[in-house]
C-alpha cells in the first residue's frame, strides 16, 4: 500500500479542501483545493462515494439506477462498503504512521 | 454474525443437494419417467439456491441453464424427444427480457440527467408541511416512480432525498419510522402497476404470451393500477395509525439547488415519453412492447446520452435472473413435468379461484424470505403447467402476491435499505408488513378477481 497526503505545489501546504461536485449525466467530481493559497492541487472523479458520518444515506445517492433482486444482498453489500470504508482508512492511517517513522521529517 | 449465515447456508445447500443426488441416483417411487425426474432434480437444485442464496441469484440462473443443457436436454434426447440447445436459451433474450431492459435503460436516462430527482423533488416541496399529507405525496409519487424504474432505484432516490427532513424530526418521532416505511412499501407495491415496474410481472407475462394469452401493456395498468391506487391508501392510514407522532409539520427543504434542462435532458424526456406511449399503443401499431423497448436503446446509446460504462452498468444480474426462470419453465414444459405435477397436486380439479388463492398464499409466504423474482421463477411454471380453465388470473394473482409480501427486512431490497437507516426494528416492518400481504391478497383475490373480469382479462 503506497499512502500519500496531499500537499500544495504552490505553498507545498497540506491544508487542503475537497470541493465534490455533481452535475447531470457526469461522474461526481472532486476538486481539491489548497486552504491556505487557494490554488488547485487536484482533480479526481469518484465512480461511488461513501461519507462515514452519513453512512447509508450517502451510498444510497451514488447507487445509481441499480436493481438488486435481494434484500440480503443489499444488505451485505452496504455492510462491505462500510467495513471496507474503515479498514481502508485504518491501514492508510497504520501505514502513513509507519512511513513517518521510516523518513522522519 | 456473516460468517453465521453462511455455514447455516452451506447446511441447507449440502442437506438439498444430497436429496437432489438421492433423486437422481435412487429409482423413483414418485412414478416420474427419465426427463421429469431430472427437470425435478433441477428444480429442486434451483429451489434450494434461490431460498438460500448461498450463490448470487443470477449464478442460479446459469446452473440451471448449464444442468438443462448438459443433463436435461441428453436425456430427453434418450426418451426420443429431441430438442434444439435454442430451446433452453431463447428465455434469456425473449421480448420480455427485451422489454425490461428498455425499463432499465429509461430508468438509467433518467437517474443519469437527475429527472427522477427533479421530479420527487418538484412535488415533494409542493405537498406542504403537514405530515400525514406528506407521506401520502411521498408514498404516491414512490409508487409512480417505482412503475417505471426498479423499485431498488426508485426506493434509493427517494430515501436520499426524504432522508433530511426525516431526520430533522425528533429522534422519538414515530414519523420517522412512518416515512422510511411509507418509502419502501410504495416502492414495492408501485411495481405492481405496469409490465416493467416488477420481474415477476414481466415473467407472469412471459408465461401467458407463450399460451396466447398475454394481456396488452395498457390492460396490465388498467388491472394493476387502480390496486396500487387502493394498497396504497390502505397502506397510508395503517402507517398513520400505527406509527402517530408528535410532530405535526416538518420543513421539507431543497437539499441542493436543480439547474435548467439541457437538451439531452430533454431528448431523455421526449424518448421516454415515446417509448411509454408505444407501450401504450401496441395494438395500434402492431409491434411488440419489447420491439418498442429498442427506442430508448437506440436513441440514448445513439445520441451518446448514455455511455458504454452506463451500458455496463445496468442491472444484467436480473435479466440473466428472469431468463433463468424461463429456462426452467422450459424444462418443466418439455420434460412433462407438468403432467406429473398436474397429476400429484389435489388442486388441479379446483376452481380458479382456489387455484389462485392457495398458489397466492404460497407466494407471498415464499416471498417474504426469499427473492420475488426467484419466487415468480419457481412458482409460475408450475402453475402454467396445472392446464385449468383459466390461466390467466392465477399467473397475475402470484404476480402480485410476489410484490405484496413485505413483512422482513430482507423480503425485498427497499425493505432492506428502509432498515439499513437504523431508524427501524424488525416488528415496525413485520406488523405493517403482514397486514399488507394479508389485506393485499383478500383484496386481489376477491375485488381484483372481479375487477380482473370487468376488464375482460378471462
Amino acid at each position: 500500500m503506497e499512502v500519500h497526503i496531499q500537499k500544495c505545489q504552490e505553498c507545498q501546504s497540506t491544508d487542503v479542501c475537497n470541493m465534490l461536485v455533481s452535475e447531470p449525466g457526469q461522474p461526481q467530481t472532486v476538486y481539491v483545493k489548497c486552504a491556505s493559497c487557494g490554488q488547485l492541487v487536484a482533480r479526481f472523479l469518484l465512480s461511488d462515494y461513501y461519507h462515514h458520518g452519513k453512512g447509508i444515506e450517502s451510498w444510497l445517492r451514488s447507487l445509481g439506477p441499480a436493481a438488486f433482486e435481494s434484500g440480503r444482498d443489499f444488505h451485505d453489500e452496504f455492510s462491505r462498503v462500510q467495513t471496507a470504508a474503515l479498514t481502508g482508512f485504518e491501514a492508510a492511517c497504520r501505514r502513513l504512521e509507519e512511513q513517518k517513522q521510516v523518513e522522519p521529517p | 454474525m456473516s460468517s453465521r449465515r453462511v455455514s447455516w447456508k452451506n447446511v441447507v445447500f449440502s442437506a438439498a443437494a444430497l436429496v437432489a443426488l438421492v433423486l437422481l441416483i435412487v429409482e423413483s417411487p414418485l412414478g416420474m419417467d427419465g426427463p421429469s425426474k431430472a427437470a425435478g432434480v433441477v428444480l429442486v437444485i434451483a429451489a434450494t439456491l434461490w431460498i438460500t442464496e448461498v450463490v448470487p441469484l443470477f449464478v442460479t440462473s446459469l446452473v440451471v441453464l448449464f444442468c438443462c443443457l448438459v443433463w436435461v436436454r441428453p436425456v430427453l434426447e434418450q426418451s426420443g424427444n429431441p430438442v434444439e440447445a435454442t430451446k433452453f436459451l431463447a428465455p434469456f433474450f425473449s421480448d420480455i427480457i427485451l422489454l425490461f431492459l428498455g425499463g432499465f435503460v429509461l430508468s438509467s436516462a433518467l437517474h443519469k440527467y437527475q429527472l427522477d430527482h427533479r421530479i420527487a423533488l418538484a412535488i415533494i416541496t409542493r405537498t406542504g408541511r403537514s405530515i400525514p399529507r406528506l407521506l401520502f405525496g411521498v408514498m404516491l409519487l414512490t409508487a409512480c416512480l417505482s412503475m417505471w424504474l426498479s423499485n431498488t432505484a426508485t426506493a434509493a432516490t427517494m430515501l436520499a432525498l426524504c432522508l433530511p427532513f426525516i431526520r430533522s424530526l425528533p429522534p422519538n418521532d414515530r414519523y420517522r419510522q412512518a416515512l422510511l416505511l411509507g418509502i419502501a412499501f410504495a416502492a414495492n407495491l408501485g411495481g405492481l402497476g405496469t409490465p416493467i415496474g416488477s420481474p415477476p410481472n414481466a415473467i407472469a407475462l412471459q408465461y401467458m404470451r407463450q399460451a396466447g394469452l398475454a394481456p396488452q401493456f395498457w390492460m396490465w395498468m388498467l388491472i394493476g393500477v387502480p390496486g396500487v391506487v387502493v394498497m396504497l391508501t390502505l397502506t397510508w392510514a395503517l402507517l398513520l395509525y400505527l406509527f402517530r407522532g408528535q410532530q405535526r409539520e416538518v420543513e421539507v427543504a431543497a437539499d441542493q439547488p436543480v439547474n435548467g434542462l439541457n437538451k439531452r435532458s430533454w431528448i431523455v424526456i421526449g424518448g421516454t415519453l415515446v417509448t411509454i406511449a408505444g407501450w401504450m399503443t401496441t395494438e395500434s401499431h402492431g409491434y411488440s412492447a419489447g420491439t418498442v423497448a429498442l427506442v430508448p436503446l437506440v436513441l440514448f446509446f445513439g445520441l451518446k446520452i448514455l455511455s458504454v460504462e452506463d451500458l455496463r452498468a445496468l442491472s444484467w444480474d436480473v435479466l440473466l435472473l428472469m431468463g433463468g426462470g424461463g429456462c426452467l419453465g422450459v424444462a418443466i414444459d418439455l420434460s412433462g413435468l407438468d403432467d406429473w405435477i398436474i397429476g400429484n397436486i389435489p388442486l388441479h380439479d379446483s376452481s380458479v379461484f382456489t387455484v389462485m388463492v392457495a398458489f397466492g398464499l404460497l407466494a407471498i409466504v415464499m416471498s417474504s424470505v426469499m427473492s420475488n423474482t426467484a419466487t415468480a421463477n419457481l412458482l409460475l411454471p408450475i402453475v402454467m403447467g396445472l392446464a385449468i380453465s383459466s390461466v390467466t388470473p392465477v399467473m397475475i394473482g402470484v404476480a402480485f402476491a410476489c410484490s405484496l409480501a413485505m413483512p422482513l427486512p430482507i423480503s425485498t431490497p427497499p425493505n432492506a435499505m428502509a432498515f439499513g437507516t437504523g431508524e427501524l426494528k424488525t416488528i415496525d416492518m413485520l406488523k405493517p408488513g403482514l397486514v399488507i400481504a394479508v389485506v393485499g391478497a383478500m383484496l386481489a383475490f376477491s375485488t381484483g378477481y372481479w375487477w380482473w373480469d370487468i376488464v375482460g382479462l378471462f
